[in-house]
């Protein structure tokens, strides 16, 4: 019998932290997004339900929002190099920031970030109020980009991967308060709906690089 | 504190040898060969052209190719999952084998059967007449199923795949054939063989595993 090292190729790098005396910033940024939600209507992308603000929270997010975004400026550039060079990337990055509330049965439907290098989405509050229980729904959903011709001809057949399982097609992400998630901007996902009966508070962040070498 | 990178759907390349199988490299060799003489005896490559076996390898290649076949199936099997079976197997492999011989300079067009699951590569002699020569060139050359869209919004931008260590993407994987080395890929992945300029005939055998289900 022939014996067969798996090796995993191309794969789509997820990262993730959770931010360092995350429990302030909370706070300030809860403030910030639902006095914006009293005052200022929903915009209509991929919320199905909730309110969902414009992509300027960096003008009316205040210090805590700055500070987010510090952060994640930050991360960008320790996940990003440059080709044939080290060090600096040589980037400035632009940051498109908004916030999205979701209640009861509000979801996110799939969706990319064209014209974006890197997205983010940032946890203030999982509506969970500590609750493990997995009917809460509202995680966050990554879709293989291979979809949809990695099902097309079997579609129950399935590659074993490095680890002996089959390949899936979409894997879930559940949100934590504080967790800090970036992904690149043309991996397609989605927000399941919220099932519980608290405030999902999040914060999505599209980074933008413009070469600082041209 | 270091962010966490979580790696999400990688795209599976089983690598393998046929090292271990008795006297199979050589038999195979041998059919290869002579099959080579014959059908270029009666038409010729076309200039600049690496050959390929006109008929399956089972009409030609005897008891080898036979056993190649039995291997590849049972490496198939274990290499699939069918989330949908209960007790008895639902699929059955068919297996099609083709021989390829190259020498320098020789073009190589790669070919996918679109009803494949799995598509392979085992090769018998790598051409280099067993001394390593990085500069004979003939790698194989993996492509991003993602392809363009990692490198379309920053053509200069890499992620870095591992944030404690310099290992960024890179849009293909390269692979130095190796005698013996036997390379199974889900069939819809996109090969290309490199420019080959080694001293020796490069000879191999293109597979596809193809999944039929049964009647029910």
């Amino acid at each position: 019998m022939l014996s067969f090292r798996v090796v995993p190729l191309f794969e789509t790098s997820i990262y993730s932290m959770s931010l360092p005396d995350h429990v302030a910033l909370d706070q300030a940024l809860i403030r910030a997004i639902l006095a914006r939600r009293a005052s200022t209507p929903s915009v209509l992308i991929s919320n199905v339900g909730g309110w969902q603000s414009s992509q300027d929270m960096l003008r009316w997010g205040g210090p805590a929002a700055a500070a987010l975004a510090g952060q994640v400026t930050d991360l960008c550039n320790r996940v990003v190099s440059r080709m044939h060079a080290s060090g600096d990337p040589q980037v400035e990055w632009s940051c498109e920031m908004w916030a999205n509330v979701n209640e009861h049965g509000h979801s996110n439907q799939s969706h990319w970030h064209p014209g974006s290098f890197l997205s983010a989405v940032y946890y203030v509050d999982n509506g969970y109020s500590g609750s493990p229980d997995p009917a809460l729904g509202g995680e966050l959903v990554f879709i293989d980009p291979r979809m949809p011709y990695l099902r097309m001809r079997t579609p129950d057949l399935r590659h074993v991967g490095a680890d002996g399982t089959g390949d899936e097609q979409e894997t879930w992400m559940r949100p934590q308060p504080g967790l800090l998630v970036m992904f690149p901007s043309f991996l397609s996902h989605s927000v399941r709906p919220y099932q519980g009966h608290g405030t999902r508070i999040s914060i999505a962040i599209n980074m933008i690089a413009r070469d600082r070498t041209q | 504190m270091t962010p966490a990178v979580t790696p999400l759907f990688a795209t599976s390349l089983a690598a393998g040898s046929i090292r271990n199988e008795v006297r199979l490299n050589a038999e195979l060799h041998t059919a290869v060969m002579a099959q080579f003489a014959l059908e270029t005896r009666a038409k010729p490559s076309r200039p600049g052209e690496s050959w390929r076996s006109q008929e399956e390898m089972a009409l030609w290649a005897g008891s080898g190719a036979q056993r190649l076949r039995r291997l590849l199936v049972t490496a198939a099997d274990r290499l699939t999952i069918d989330i949908g079976r209960k007790s008895a197997p639902r699929y059955e492999w068919h297996c099609f084998l083709h021989a390829h011989v190259a020498r320098a300079g020789e073009a190589v067009t790669a070919k996918h059967r679109p009803d494949a699951f799995w598509a392979g590569l085992c090769f018998l002699d790598n051409g280099m007449a067993d001394v390593d020569q990085p500069l004979a060139g003939g790698e194989i050359e993996i492509e991003d199923p993602r392809l363009p869209v990692t490198i379309m919004e920053a053509p200069q931008l890499r992620l870095r795949l591992d944030l404690n260590a310099p290992i960024t993407y890179h849009e293909t994987a390269r692979i130095r054939p190796a005698k013996d080395q036997l390379l199974l890929y889900p069939a819809w992945l996109r090969i290309d063989h490199l420019a080959f300029y080694g001293p020796g005939e490069r000879t191999w055998v293109t597979i596809d595993l193809v999944a039929r289900r049964h009647a029910a």
